[in-house]
């Protein structure tokens, strides 16, 4: 018979990195990112009593956006204190350097540009276009309807696209410099 | 999986898509997350456990998570019944002293009736008809409770004499010259 703390632990390691990745992609800042991953699973080991075991990534997500929310809550009234952390902060190598400011300026930009769209078409686009999972996988985790999910992903797309043409000036100079 | 869509994007929209592959959770990150985990979880238990302990009659080690909680919530409470009874022990103070007729509202009486007389006292000296009240404004200003009050309060403010918005108001000369254009 397998424990609480068993459960968790290959719940984390089977879903660890996913949980990871949607709350970076739902809103949370690198900085505060491994600390929302850990509260889901906690918030998961406290639940895991209610749950069925049918798709646990689906649960998983369901928790992820809900304590994502609530952060993004918490972040309106909390005070940014400067210098904490540095939004980025991976060091990178010597030999790297250039490709990293690189990196980090596309993944800015790719922050900037989620950040146009609302909850609901940032969750479906996360999922189909950045985890790359079927829609009818999507409409199942989030849940939503699948024509629903088609009809904001479409949004998503096209609130992309106009954000990424307008700061072509940013990126493309940068890839233009041969650093890409 | 690469959608159609992404493919009839720019390449720099492309390549802002694919940085988000860059987010994913390093192995090292991923261990230390793991650890973590694994320690909230058994702190968690930790304490649930001694608290279940404590409920059935079981003693808390000094300086155990569940022991600070304790600590933390008995002194909220106690500053908040200290607060509260100092309240309530300044409240009957005042009663006491009120009855006694020494308190603090004893000593506000004496300066508002030391001005009422010394108002009466200029408006007669004055020989001003409506006594008290027109000389109202002038003696509020020295309300200062000092020795002698009464007169001190008259003498000054025979001196100070406030005029305030005595100028009628159609006297107050405005700009309305046309304006000149600068040059």
């Amino acid at each position: 018979m397998t424990t609480p703390d068993t459960r968790l632990k290959d719940l984390f390691e089977a879903h660890g990195r996913f949980v990871y990745r949607v709350a970076r992609r739902l809103g949370a800042p690198v900085r505060d990112v491994e600390d929302l991953t850990q509260e889901v699973f906690l918030v998961a080991y406290r639940k895991l009593d209610e749950f069925d075991g049918v798709s646990p990534r689906g649960w998983l997500f369901q928790i992820t956006s809900r304590v994502t929310a609530d952060y993004r809550k918490r972040a309106c009234t909390q005070h940014e204190v400067l210098g904490a952390s540095a939004p980025d902060e991976r060091a990178p190598s010597v030999d790297g350097q250039e490709r990293s400011v690189w990196v980090g300026q596309l993944r800015m930009a790719l922050d900037d540009a989620l950040d146009t769209l609302t909850v609901e078409q940032r969750e479906v686009f996360t999922l189909h276009e950045l985890e790359g999972l079927p829609m009818r996988e999507c409409a199942a985790l989030i849940p939503c309807p699948e024509q629903t999910g088609y009809s904001r992903v479409n949004a998503a797309r096209k609130k992309i696209r106009r954000f990424l043409c307008t700061q072509s000036d940013i990126v493309h100079g940068l890839s233009l410099k041969g650093v890409g | 999986m690469k959608s159609e869509w992404r493919k009839g994007l720019p390449a720099h929209a492309r390549d802002v898509l694919e940085s988000a592959a860059a987010d994913e959770c390093g192995e090292e990150d991923f261990g230390r997350m793991n650890e973590r985990l694994l320690a909230a979880v058994a702190i968690g238990a930790g304490a649930a456990g001694m608290g279940a302990a404590a409920a059935m009659g079981g003693s808390i080690p000094a300086g155990s998570a569940v022991g600070k909680g304790l600590g933390a919530i008995t002194f909220k409470w106690l500053g908040a019944i200290v607060v509260g009874a100092a309240a309530i022990s300044a409240a009957v103070w005042v009663q006491q002293e009120a009855a006694n007729g020494t308190g603090p509202m004893d000593e506000v009486q004496s300066v508002s009736d030391a001005n009422d007389n010394a108002s009466r006292r200029l408006g007669e000296a004055r020989g001003d008809p409506r006594g008290k009240e027109s000389a109202d404004n002038e003696v509020a200003v020295s309300a200062a409770p000092r020795e002698g009050a009464e007169h001190g309060a008259v003498e000054g403010n025979a001196a100070i004499s406030m005029r305030v918005n005595t100028v009628p108001r159609d006297t107050v000369s405005r700009n309305t010259a046309p304006r000149t254009a600068s040059p």
